[in-house]
C-alpha cells in the first residue's frame, strides 16, 4: 500500500509579488479542500477564483474572505483564514504563512485545508482547529520549504 | 491545478463572470450600507426576486438592462468601459478590480467630465515659452542688425521697444503673442 503523502499546490499567484493561494493535500482525513475545490460547480469555482484574485490584490471584501483577530476565539486562530460563498453557505478554511522567509519575508500565502458547507453564518471552530493543526504539522512545514513549489507551483510529495 | 494563465482566459463566460461579480460585490456593499435586502432591491428595481437571487449567484448572465435597473434603484451610477492593460497584455492576472477604478475616480476628486479632470490634473508642460521674453530677444537681435548695418537707431523717439519695428510676419507669429504660450506633450 502506497504511503499517503503531503504536498502543496499553488492555485493562484505563482508569479504574484505579494500573495498566493494554495491547497494542501495531506493524509489526514479532514483535509478535503483540494478535492472539494476540484469538484465544485462551475459558478462556485468562479466565485472562489474571483475571491482569490481580490485577496491577491488586497481588496477588502469581508463577505468573500477574512481572517480571525485576537478578539475571536481568545486569539487562538489569528493565522487562520477563510474564503466564503455566503449565498451557497460554503467555506474553505486554511492558514496564512510566509513561506519565502529569507528570499521574500513579506510574501504571504494562504494554504487552504478543509471545506465546510453550512447554513449558519458563524464559523465552526472545529474547522479552524483543523487548519491550525495543519499550520503546525511537520509534514506541511517541510512541504512549504520545497523550492519546486515556487518554481513550478507544485511541491513534491513528502 | 497550478497555472500561469489566468482563469478568466479559459472562456468568455469566465471573463464575464469575473467582471460581473465585481459589479455584484459593489452592489452588495451599497445594499449593506443602506440595510437593504434582496427583496427590497427587487421591489425598487422592478425586477423579480428570483432574478435578483439568480444574478447574485450567477452574475455571468447579467444583462446591461438589469444592471442599470438595480444600480438606478440604489441611486448609483454605472459605467462600463473596455481598457487596454499594457502591463498585462496576455491577461495573466485577470481584469483589474473595478474598485480600483472607483477609488482612482474618488481620489481625483470625482471629476464629472474632462474639463474637471484637466482642471485638476493639468498635463506637465514640456517647454514653456515666455512670449514677452521672446519678443525682447527678437527686438535685441533686430537692434544688433540695425546697428551693424548702419540703417538706424535701436529705439524710436518715445522709447518704445523695437518690437514695434519688427517685420509684421514675426509679430503675427503665435510665439510673439502677449502672455504666456505653453507647448504641451502630445
Amino acid at each position: 500500500m502506497a504511503k499517503a503523502s503531503c504536498s502543496i499546490t499553488i492555485t493562484v499567484g505563482l508569479k504574484h509579488a505579494r500573495r498566493a493561494v494554495a491547497f494542501l493535500s495531506h493524509p489526514a482525513s479532514f483535509v478535503d479542500g483540494v478535492t472539494t475545490f476540484e469538484a465544485l460547480s462551475v459558478n462556485s469555482e468562479r466565485h472562489y477564483r474571483r475571491g482569490f484574485d481580490l485577496w491577491l490584490g488586497n481588496a477588502r471584501r469581508p463577505k468573500r474572505y477574512h481572517g480571525f483577530d485576537h478578539s475571536e476565539y481568545k486569539g487562538k486562530y489569528t493565522r487562520c483564514f477563510t474564503f466564503k460563498n455566503v449565498d451557497a453557505g460554503e467555506r474553505f478554511y486554511g492558514f496564512l504563512c510566509r513561506p519565502k522567509t529569507s528570499a521574500d519575508p513579506h510574501f504571504e500565502m494562504c494554504v487552504l485545508v478543509c471545506y465546510a458547507k453550512k447554513k449558519r453564518d458563524e464559523t465552526d471552530p472545529t474547522q479552524l482547529e483543523r487548519a491550525e493543526k495543519m499550520r503546525k504539522d511537520p509534514l506541511v512545514l517541510s512541504a512549504l520549504t520545497d523550492p519546486n513549489l515556487f518554481m513550478k507551483g507544485v511541491g513534491k510529495n513528502i | 491545478m497550478s497555472q500561469t494563465r489566468h482563469w478568466t482566459d479559459r472562456s468568455v463566460e469566465d471573463f464575464a463572470y469575473s467582471v460581473a461579480s465585481d459589479f455584484i460585490d459593489l452592489l452588495r456593499e451599497e445594499m449593506d450600507r443602506l440595510g437593504w435586502s434582496k427583496s427590497r432591491l427587487a421591489k425598487a428595481a422592478k425586477v423579480s426576486k428570483g432574478r435578483i437571487t439568480q444574478i447574485f449567484q450567477n452574475p455571468s448572465n447579467l444583462e446591461m438592462i438589469t444592471m442599470a435597473k438595480v444600480a438606478k434603484a440604489l441611486r448609483m451610477k454605472l459605467t462600463v468601459f473596455p481598457y487596454r492593460d499594457l502591463d498585462d497584455p496576455n491577461n495573466e492576472r485577470g481584469p483589474i478590480n473595478s474598485e480600483v477604478f472607483r477609488l482612482c475616480w474618488e481620489k481625483a476628486k470625482r471629476p464629472a467630465d474632462m474639463w474637471a479632470f484637466e482642471a485638476q490634473h493639468p498635463a506637465t508642460p514640456s517647454v514653456v515659452l515666455d512670449a514677452a521674453r521672446l519678443n525682447d530677444n527678437l527686438a535685441f537681435q533686430w537692434d544688433v542688425y540695425l546697428r551693424s548695418s548702419g540703417t538706424g537707431t535701436s529705439r524710436n523717439q518715445t522709447g518704445n521697444r523695437m518690437t514695434r519695428q519688427l517685420p509684421i510676419e514675426l509679430l503675427d507669429s503665435q510665439n510673439t503673442q502677449s502672455g504666456v504660450e505653453e507647448v504641451w506633450d502630445a
